[in-house]
């Protein structure tokens, strides 16, 4: 029996598995069921998530320690195992899947609970998040090949391994001890130092080692695996050879053709009304800018890096980068716009994000993109949680994720620490950034008295009340100090 | 002199680098050759230790819930088919799902005496001393579930030092009768008290033996070289008690509810919701083995309280009676009752898990003849502190205080404190270092209880 024959065989039998899995009887969600859930939640669940949901159960602390992971946080809706896109919710079976496998390593199979206990279970668990009282996400379907561990693919993964920087995290051997893990560069949105996965260690996988598994992983790699790859052909990935004599498992990550995820529902364009034309300027001495010695990648980001936030036009004084937004009282209702949506987005070029203070609304694709020929690890902290943690090779597609609270997003490098950027996120659209010469025009704003809200990096935040007319142009300047 | 201290000096450094060595060979022997070592219950399961363990083998909330319901998950009955492999009408895990094995205890130590060789000490043991050894305790054990609700578990122990082997625990286990968790049925050689918020078998630092002089006659008074270090709250706490066999009982061994296995049948449940435990069993009797000689039966009763539901905090507290009944024999040959009454608790927040246990034993039928000279009463403090100060450090503290009872002309009180730094490889691979000091050694006397000064252990604790 061929190597061939027995990966067919085990795919399968995968696929009769999973889809035993999916036919399983999943009741109508009731209160009865959510109640019915709650009961064996607080049985077998609430000692890890806690008796709220929220993670924090009293053995949940020691599961990581102080690194990653703790238990999930059902109350925020975010969860790494499924098979929708970044930012989604996932599915039913996703949930049932992974309650019934367990996560190796952190969480036991609750295949001992009958299959009508776990769907209650879930009834309850999806009960914590609002998340799940939205249009149900769609699952990603895409066709992803086996891939034996012949030669040549080994070859491939090897030569792919390294070309799309794995080490730097994974490191060389595929221990999970590659310079940033080692480092400790790499940080969840709690701020607890993530462990990359030990590539050599069947136990190190938290979805699981077989081939099946790694299809699931690869599908849900928006944020489990924080890797985006380019094309949409399949390629391997393939642990080198010496680790496979350590017998640890081969495996095969298969690039993944994301769908086309469709425009915005919205983007920043705005009804009729007035527009609010103005100036930021700031009188006064600008400090230097900050040199920082880049340690990694110096072909690409130079020897060193001059960071200034603070860039004022010297004839002008007008500050760029500032953030004004408005304050509305009562949240006018937006007429539908026929201008084509926009997608905004986060280059990573030259080592330093573009542009450095951006601006999105909620519904958005936030996308973030590299142009530089190294990788770069985009972390996205919005509330001091991460929103998205992608690793973006070098030549790799854009990953987009969806945007869905208002707040400020800060930006960071686990690669490159010495960037920084922001981009705030608002529920209006009413938002501007300021150019070079610190002008910014706010259209299509309805009457009436509104606050100006300013925010800047370093110089902070400004108000100012205003009166809106019906029709035509106010123009507002504002200065710092 | 001088020279003679100089010559002593570098001996005890090179004998501190030897261990050193040593250690670090073991560390990269166990380092590089296994990458995939869980023990059993956590290959069963496909988790790592920390899933049911604050720091091995002290168990966290989820663990102890683990253990109630007799090895199945909480809220579960997944002892049964699930998972496992189904050979014609047997039902089986994978073998290595079920055994696994612990080795423990110190690869060195150094002593540390007020007085050499006191007189009745033998010549040799109480002296000043630096030495390897190997680590004292190999346990193999296995445990799971045989079929929905039935479980078992057998600890085959081995005493590398003082040789021989035996089954430490080995008990069967018939769960959720009548409903889930209203009732768990433990019925062989088991330790009573380890759904207590204070598991006697749990212990970062372990137990270390007393030694006692040779050539101890049955009934006689045996002399002690070197005082035990071990849980106060649990031990033995009098002198000039013996067994059925005029063994004389170690003053420090764990006994009664807090004995590490006593042969009986007890049963556990949580009718009233994850609040509330109750605990009743009967025992042969304190050092009673399988063959009871009907003298009569030990009972106890245990209640526990729990608290802990969110912000990564828990707390519990127990309160046990243990009534004994003729299960100790003074130096005329007398029975006598010996009973215990304790409480012990518990509060986990985070990387900071604190614990303490306090124990009265009364010695009742005490014959008039003993009158003035036999103390009846004697207490046992135990106040312990673990705290992760790194992912894979873990700093533990111990505070013993035994008031002893018994002879009056033997009895001595004792107070240690012990602190122990112990580093996980993994996190079913650790080694340690640990010191223990006397409190009291400034007090007069050359009793075992006052002469040791300090004692420092190195050591390994591997479990797979």
């Amino acid at each position: 029996m061929g190597i061939r024959t027995v990966v067919a065989i085990g795919a399968g039998l995968a696929m009769f598995s999973a889809a035993s899995l999916a036919q399983a009887m999943k009741p109508d969600e009731t209160q009865a069921t959510r109640e019915q859930g709650r009961a064996i939640y607080e049985r077998s669940c609430l000692f890890c998530h806690g008796g709220t949901g929220k993670g924090d159960g009293p053995a949940g602390w020691f599961l990581g320690r102080y690194s990653s992971p703790r238990p999930r946080d059902f109350t925020v809706g975010e969860y790494k195992l499924r098979t929708t896109a970044s930012g989604e919710a996932p599915t039913d079976q996703d949930l049932f899947r992974t309650l019934t496998r367990g996560i190796p390593g952190f969480m036991p199979s609750f295949a001992g609970l009958s299959a009508e206990d776990r769907w209650a279970l879930i009834a309850y668990i999806k009960s914590l998040s609002d998340v799940f009282r939205q249009e149900a996400a769609k699952p990603l379907s895409i066709g992803l090949p086996s891939i034996p561990p012949t030669p040549e693919s080994l070859e491939t993964g090897g030569t792919l391994y390294r070309s799309l920087e794995c080490f730097v995290c994974h490191g060389s051997s595929g221990g999970g001890d590659g310079p940033l893990a080692e480092a400790g560069s790499l940080h969840d949105g709690a701020g607890l130092r993530i462990a990359p996965t030990d590539l050599t260690n069947r136990a190190s996988y938290k979805n699981g080692a077989s081939v099946r598994r790694e299809r699931r992983t690869t599908l849900a790699c928006g944020e489990l695996h924080p890797i985006a790859l380019s094309g949409g052909e399949a390629m391997t990935i393939v642990l080198p050879r010496p680790l496979m004599a350590l017998g640890g498992a081969w495996i095969a990550l298969v690039a993944f053709s994301l769908p086309a995820w469709g425009a915005a529902d919205s983007g920043l364009a705005a009804p009729a009304g007035a527009t609010i034309v103005g100036r930021v300027i700031f009188r006064g001495a600008v400090p230097p800018p900050e040199v920082v010695q880049v340690t990694r990648n110096p072909e690409t980001c130079g020897a060193s890096q001059s960071i200034q936030p603070m860039i004022v036009d010297p004839s002008s004084g007008g500050v760029k980068d500032t953030v004004v937004s408005l304050v509305l009282q009562d949240r006018p209702v937006m007429p539908a716009t026929e201008q084509p949506s926009t997608i905004p987005t986060v280059t990573n070029r030259t080592c330093a994000f573009h542009p450095r203070v951006g601006m999105a609304k909620t519904g958005d694709l936030l996308e973030t993109r590299n142009e530089d020929p190294v990788m770069h690890n985009t972390h996205i902290f919005a509330d001091n949680r991460t929103f998205l943690n992608v690793a973006l090779v070098a030549g790799g597609k854009p990953v987009q994720k969806k945007v869905r609270s208002p707040g400020l997003m800060k930006l960071t490098c686990d690669a490159h620490p010495f960037m920084h950027g922001y981009v705030m996120v608002s529920d209006h659209g009413f938002v501007a950034t300021t150019d070079a010469l610190g002008r910014f025009s706010i259209a299509g704003v309805p009457p009436g008295k509104h606050e100006i809200s300013l925010w800047h990096e370093t110089l902070g935040a400004l108000t100012k009340q205003v009166t809106v007319p019906p029709q035509g142009e106010l123009s507002v300047t504002f200065q710092y100090p | 002199m001088r020279d003679y201290n100089l010559v002593r000096k570098w001996i005890g450094l090179c004998a501190v680098c030897l261990a050193v060595s040593v250690l670090a060979t073991l560390m990269s022997l166990f380092v590089a050759t296994e990458a995939q070592a869980i023990p059993a219950f956590a290959r069963k399961y496909d988790v790592n230790c920390t899933a049911c363990h604050t720091a091995p083998p002290i168990l966290n909330t989820y663990g102890q819930r683990f253990l109630e319901n007799g090895y199945q998950l909480p809220g579960t009955e997944d002892g049964g088919s699930t998972g496992k492999k189904k050979l014609g009408d047997l039902n089986l895990d994978d073998v290595n799902q079920y055994i696994g094995f612990r080795l423990v205890g110190n690869a060195f130590s150094n002593w540390s005496f007020k007085k050499q060789n006191p007189a009745g000490a033998d010549a040799g043991v109480v002296e000043n001393k630096s030495e390897f050894m190997f680590p004292e305790n190999f346990v193999l054990f296995a445990g799971g579930t045989v079929a929905k609700n039935v479980g078992f578990m057998v600890e085959l122990g081995h005493d590398v030092q003082a040789g021989g082997a035996a089954v430490e625990r080995g008990f069967v286990t018939f769960n959720n009768l009548g409903s889930h968790n209203l009732a768990h049925l433990r019925v062989g050689k088991f330790d009573p008290n380890t759904f207590s918020s204070y598991a006697t078998v749990r212990q970062q630092l372990g137990d270390v033996g007393e030694s006692q002089t040779s050539g101890c006659a049955a009934f006689a008074p045996c002399g002690l070289n070197r005082v035990g270090l071990s849980p106060s709250a649990f031990a033995t706490k009098f002198y000039g008690l013996y067994d059925r066999s005029g063994n004389y009982l170690s003053p420090f061994a764990a006994s009664l509810f807090n004995s590490g296995a006593e042969t009986g049948a007890d049963v556990h449940g949580r009718p009233f919701g994850d609040w509330f435990l109750y605990q009743v069993g009967v025992l042969n009797g304190a050092n009673e083995p399988i063959g009871d000689s009907n003298k009569g039966k030990d009972v106890y009763g245990m209640i526990r309280f729990d608290y802990g539901r969110a912000n990564n905090f828990s707390a519990n507290i127990s309160g046990f009676v243990y009534q004994g009944n003729s299960n100790a024999k003074l130096q005329t040959h007398d029975d006598v009752n010996w009973n215990r009454y304790g409480l012990s608790a518990r509060a986990t927040y985070k990387m900071l898990d604190v614990y303490a246990a306090f124990s009265i034993d009364k010695i009742n039928k005490t014959p008039t003849a003993f009158a003035g000279l036999f103390d009846t009463t004697a207490t046992g403090l135990t106040v312990g502190a673990d705290t992760y100060v790194t992912d894979k450090t873990l700093l533990s503290l111990r505070y013993d205080n035994l008031d002893a009872g018994g002879m009056l002309d033997q009895r001595k009180s004792v107070t240690f404190v012990g602190l122990q730094a112990k580093h996980f490889l993994r996190t079913n691979v650790a080694i340690f270092v640990r010191n223990d000091f006397n409190i009291r050694k400034a007090e007069e006397g050359d009793h075992a209880a006052r002469n040791l000064r300090n004692a420092f252990f190195s050591g390994i604790d591997i479990i797979f």
